[in-house]
């Protein structure tokens, strides 16, 4: 009798720590969250499959002759540098974070902008990503990239190495940013540094 | 007879007795129920009919899932190059149109192609349909949020359509934030219902 009623303690108590365990340690959150390396522009920022550093940031209402999706719209461009270290890669998730945590895809109009990445190992890629935004994306604004492409539920990165880079652009030189009417022509992503690109 | 009519006030009476001996709720209460049941033969019990599908008319925003859409106008072409280019029997049918995402997040597109529909013409649609930017003639598949693109969702059909206007439906579309059976949170399901239909006339362009 004294041995059923310590057993069905035991039990009682084995299923309270359960409960316990399962309410109070974030498991969900762990299992989920990538792995985020932060970095600044002009910065190498070393993944586990490849190195991505920010060459460059441009504001511009016109790629390639393509202007923005509205009138008096604007393109955040970001040029990369990109490496495969240990196996050729694929990458296709690149997309912009801004400070309110709201995300944007990159876009595909400019015919040169690109919105994922084939990487040789050891061999330099680079790559320009364009983001069709409206001027409250520019403040704060951070590059993420990384395997797996964006999901509405950012499934395809769970557990993976990311890039997290500060664009650095500070909430004054918004304004001025998004002023700008330069046009930019982007190079060819590819193996062939910009200032070496045909096009 | 006379023994029949007795029985009756006797059974009336008693009622009547039972009903004074009610709290008012209770008698407000059953009057409302015998009124019911005496509109039952005129329509009282009859459900009432499920609202129609909401207008879409020229200039009028009305949602598709996470979408505002405003149609300009529908328009039928021999092709629309570089973007769509078709068998020379065949057309193009385009739904010129706004579109704004709300919320926060980009979106797929198709959950905007998928969810428009036209009919009305006689033909089949053998290709679309698909979203172009009308500046560039880029195709999108997906959108980000906060911004108004002019698009336009592109249907290539068997032939020539047959009259003169086409009716533009859209799907009921609703955000479900959880489904535990394809562990698939935060998605926009389209419902086998219409939410929005409207007439447009067919502008026919060589």
């Amino acid at each position: 009798m004294r041995r059923s009623i310590a057993l069905a303690a035991f039990v009682l108590a084995a299923m309270g720590i359960g409960r316990l365990i399962t309410d109070h340690v974030p498991t969900g959150d762990v299992a989920d969250k990538p792995f985020t390396h932060a970095g600044v522009v002009g910065e190498k920022v070393a993944l586990d499959y490849a190195d991505v550093t920010v060459t460059g940031v441009h504001v511009t209402p016109t790629i390639m002759g393509n202007p923005a999706s509205a009138a008096g719209g604007r393109f955040l461009v970001v040029d990369t540098e990109l490496v495969a270290t240990r196996e050729p890669v694929f990458m296709a998730g690149f997309f912009l974070v801004d400070a309110s945590d709201h995300r944007w895809i990159s876009s595909t109009r400019g015919s040169e902008c690109v919105t994922n990445a084939k990487l040789s190992t050891g061999v330099r890629h680079y790559a320009s990503f364009c983001f069709d935004v409206p001027k409250r994306a520019l403040s704060g604004a951070r590059l993420v990239a990384t395997r797996g492409m964006w999901t509405s539920h950012e499934s395809e990165f769970r557990r993976d190495d990311l890039a997290d880079v500060d664009l650095g652009i500070a909430a004054a030189e918004a304004d001025t940013l998004w002023a700008g009417t330069d046009p930019v022509n982007v190079k060819e992503s590819g193996p062939v540094p910009p200032a070496e690109a045909r096009r | 007879m006379g023994e029949n009519a007795t029985a009756g006030r006797g059974v009336l009476g008693r009622a009547r007795g039972f009903v004074k001996g009610r709290p008012a709720s209770q008698k407000v209460g059953g009057g409302v129920a015998a009124a019911l049941l005496a509109s039952a033969p005129f329509g009282g019990l009859a459900a009432v009919p499920e609202p129609g599908p909401e207008p879409i008319a020229k200039g009028k925003a009305v949602m598709v899932g996470p979408y505002e859409v405003v149609v300009d106008q529908v328009v039928e072409l021999p092709d629309l190059k570089p973007a769509v280019s078709p068998e020379p029997s065949e057309r193009v049918v385009v739904v010129d149109m706004k579109v704004t995402l709300t919320g926060d997040r980009p979106e797929y597109a198709v959950t905007l192609t998928k969810n428009v529909s036209l009919t009305g013409g006689g033909v089949e649609v053998v290709d679309g349909p698909d979203l172009y930017f009308v500046e560039d003639a880029t195709r999108m598949s997906n959108i980000n949020p906060g911004l108004t693109y002019r698009l336009a969702l592109t249907y290539t059909t068997s032939g020539p359509w047959q009259g003169d206007s086409v009716t533009v439906s859209s799907n009921l579309v609703e955000f479900r934030e959880e489904d535990k059976q394809t562990l698939d949170p935060d998605a926009w399901v389209a419902r086998d219902k219409i939410q929005s239909r409207g007439t447009f006339p067919l502008v026919r362009r060589s």
